[in-house]
């Protein structure tokens, strides 16, 4: 299932390191470890699928700051961390949801085995769709300017005779201009399309 | 036949006046000198020319009042006699004393005068002069020696009643232990009879060996120029308690130097030794209440200390137990290696919860020689995650290697634990990489000294001054207790702690600690400081 890929270990004890390698190994997956998020930061490619596994107390940058450096870089990586301080879950939370699982130190039985599972479930969907997005992205960046202004007014929900009224062409250049649309977008229906302005826009304001 | 009878007589008389060495005369009764023997020769005068002159030109001025009372009394009375001393002058004018015998023969028909038999006592007088200033000075002498004498018994007496009624023990003794003199306080305070103490040894009152060794030790190296020696120990009571003794002695040797005899002077300390060791006992309970509640402070973080090993174990049984499931070649001795790194785990856990028992113990102050740099290592487990979590970064520059201290090592590692955490604590408001202590160490044969330095926002001249003042703190928690017990263990064990700003940024705490050079206990010192980790 995570044929490819890859978890990051990132934690200033050696032991550490070693025992969550190990635990990595045996799930069939392949590790990468640092001694420190620096050193992380620096060496990771934007491999995906994967995971970081990571500890609070690192000295340096903290378990915490490293995860909003990622989002900084916009590196979506799913995190684990493993913390003994369970008063700092609270301000975890407070940061970063979603892709942040936290976990208090020691874990229970399977918590950490599970906890790594669950990320790596999460960043591969998560890269799916970041790559769906970028798709639609690139085919959107191939519309001409006349052609976006058309996808508006689709998304909108205008007829075709609206719209060459309101575009001030004739209802022919706008069919023929749908038909690059759904072409250029691969897309089969008007609801897909709009799904796929949505996806790719997510701030835009209700139709 | 009478006429020859007469003469006879005459003669006779004549010659016994004229042979006689006192000198005889006749005078009238106004004193005019009517016959002189020869002897007044002796006086320069001729006897012809005595007669015919008044005995009183003759008199010295200060004799005639009372020889002329004399003469009264002898003319009063026919044959009346009278004995007077006086002074003449003699023919060079020099004062004779003469005792003279007067008789009142005016009435002898064949007299008619005072017949004076006058003797010379001139040198009488001058030997006796002689005699009374003998006399003087030898009164004076037995005077001057009898208050001499007095001021010895006085000041022996003064003496004596310092010694026998002063609450100090004095006690003097041969070189062998055995008493010579023992004053009446040291009688009372080991409840003995003068008599049974002299002529014994007082070692066997010395409680331990030790220091009987040492009072040995102590006086055989006194020399004249150097007399006294000083030392303490306990010593068994009549009552069969133990008392302490402070002592002072003085070796007393002889012209040639050689050791007569040793003085001490004690006195009774047990009172204060009493007092000092409750205070002491305050003291270490004070300090065991403050480490106790340094531990608290640090809890969280000695929490995450316990949880990192805890985490590795739980991993590695995690992996353990996954292998275990799979058929992965070789997962038997996968598993023995991981159990192995386990192990090392649970030990490193047990010996953080045997650092923080040994930290947090109430058990009485235990000296011995110990390694400062070792100190130092372990201190550095207690405070690694506080560190940790405040993002400072603990450096040591250690010397290579110390000589050893005296030292109780829990109580050092809460001095080096304070200073760390305040170090840390100074640094809240520094950007990270700055957030750096630096444990240095450094020694000589004299001292052995430790530097906790941090580059924090530094202190006033007056928060400087206020430092180990119970209750001052520049921390707004802050109880500022930590500092001040631990300036009072570094004192408590001979040493100093003072805070000094950096130079460039930042404040130093220095302590430093006697060092106690290698002896033959060394080995035994070291075995017990290792034990103690």
């Amino acid at each position: 299932m995570f044929a490819d890929a890859i978890v990051y270990i990132v934690d200033d004890e050696p032991a550490a390191l070693e025992a969550v390698a190990a635990l990595v190994g045996v799930m069939g997956l392949a590790a990468k470890t640092y001694r420190s998020a620096e050193e992380f930061l620096a060496a990771y490619d934007g491999h995906r699928p994967g995971c970081l596994v990571t500890d609070v107390r690192m000295l340096g940058m903290s378990g915490i700051e490293l995860q909003e450096q990622l989002a900084r870089q916009g590196i979506t990586l799913a995190v684990v961390v493993l913390t003994a301080y369970p008063e700092t879950q609270t301000t975890v939370r407070a940061i970063k949801g979603g892709a942040v699982t936290l976990l208090e130190k020691p874990c229970r039985d399977q918590e950490l085995w599970d906890a790594i599972r669950a990320a790596l479930a999460h960043d591969l969907e998560q890269s799916r769709r970041e790559k769906r997005l970028r798709e639609i992205r690139r085919r959107l960046e191939t519309l001409t300017p006349a052609e976006m202004l058309v996808l508006e007014r689709i998304v909108a929900g205008d007829s075709n005779k609206a719209m060459a009224r309101h575009l001030d062409v004739s209802v022919r250049t706008i069919e023929v201009r749908r038909q690059r649309i759904f072409q250029k977008l691969a897309s089969e229906s008007v609801a897909e399309l709009v799904r796929m302005v949505l996806e790719a826009q997510p701030n835009r304001p209700a139709p | 036949m009478n006429d020859l009878v007469f003469r006879q007589s005459e003669y006779l008389f004549r010659a016994l006046i004229e042979n006689a060495q006192d000198v005889i005369g006749l005078i009238s009764a106004d004193g005019v000198i009517l016959y002189a023997s020869p002897a007044v020769r002796q006086f320069g005068w001729d006897p012809d020319q005595a007669v015919g002159q008044s005995i009183w030109s003759l008199l010295h001025p200060d004799d005639v009042e009372r020889v002329r009372a004399s003469t009264l009394e002898l003319l009063r009375e026919p044959d009346a006699r009278v004995r007077v001393e006086f002074r003449t002058r003699d023919a060079g004018g020099h004062w004779r004393y003469k005792d003279a015998l007067l008789h009142n023969l005016l009435h002898h028909p064949a007299v008619q005068a005072i017949v004076v038999n006058q003797h010379d006592i001139t040198e009488l007088k001058q030997s006796q002069a002689d005699l009374n200033e003998l006399n003087l000075q030898m009164w004076r002498e037995i005077q001057g020696r009898e208050q001499a004498e007095q001021e010895i018994r006085q000041s022996e007496q003064r003496f004596r009643s310092v010694v026998e009624d002063q609450t100090e023990f004095i006690v003097r003794w041969k070189p062998d232990g055995t008493r010579t003199f023992v004053n009446s306080a040291y009688c009372r305070f080991f409840g003995r009879a003068r008599e049974e103490l002299i002529g014994q040894s007082f070692f066997p009152l010395i409680m331990d060996e030790e220091s009987r060794r040492q009072v040995r030790e102590l006086t055989s190296v006194l020399t004249p120029a150097n007399p006294i020696a000083a030392y303490e120990h306990r010593v068994c009571r009549p009552d069969g308690s133990i008392g302490w003794t402070q002592w002072h002695d003085r070796a007393i040797f002889d012209d040639e130097g050689r050791l007569l005899e040793y003085q001490s002077v004690g006195r009774d300390i047990t009172a204060w030794k009493e007092t000092e060791e409750r205070l002491r006992q305050q003291h270490e309970e004070l300090a065991h209440v403050a480490r106790v509640s340094l531990m608290g402070e640090m809890v969280a973080a000695m929490g995450h200390e316990i949880g990192q090993p805890l985490h590795v174990i739980s991993t590695f049984i995690s992996a353990a137990s996954k292998i275990l499931e799979s058929d992965s070649p070789g997962k038997i001795e996968q598993v023995h290696q991981w159990l192995a790194k386990v192990q090392e785990q649970v030990t490193r856990a047990g010996d953080i919860l045997r650092r923080l028992r040994e930290f947090t113990r109430a058990d009485p102050s235990h000296r011995q020689r110990i390694d400062l740099n070792q100190t130092v290592r372990q201190s550095r487990e207690l405070t690694a995650a506080d560190l940790r979590r405040r993002r400072v970064r603990l450096e040591l520059q250690l010397a290579p290697s110390l000589p050893a201290v005296h030292a109780d090592p829990i109580q050092i590692e809460q001095v080096l634990v304070n200073l760390v955490r305040n170090a840390a604590e100074a640094m809240q408001a520094c950007a990270e990489p700055d957030r750096v202590v630096t444990i240095s160490s450094d020694g000589d044969e004299n001292l052995v000294q430790v530097a906790i330095r941090d580059r924090g926002t530094g202190m006033t001249d007056e928060q400087l001054a206020q430092v180990g003042k119970a209750f001052f703190t520049t921390k707004p928690e802050g109880t500022g207790i930590g500092l001040a017990i631990s300036r009072r263990i570094i004192e408590e064990h001979g040493g100093r702690l003072w805070p000094q700003r950096n130079a460039d940024r930042g404040v130093t705490f220095t302590f430093v600690l006697p060092a106690q050079p290698s002896s033959d206990s060394s080995s035994r010192g070291v075995e017990r400081s290792e034990h103690v980790r």
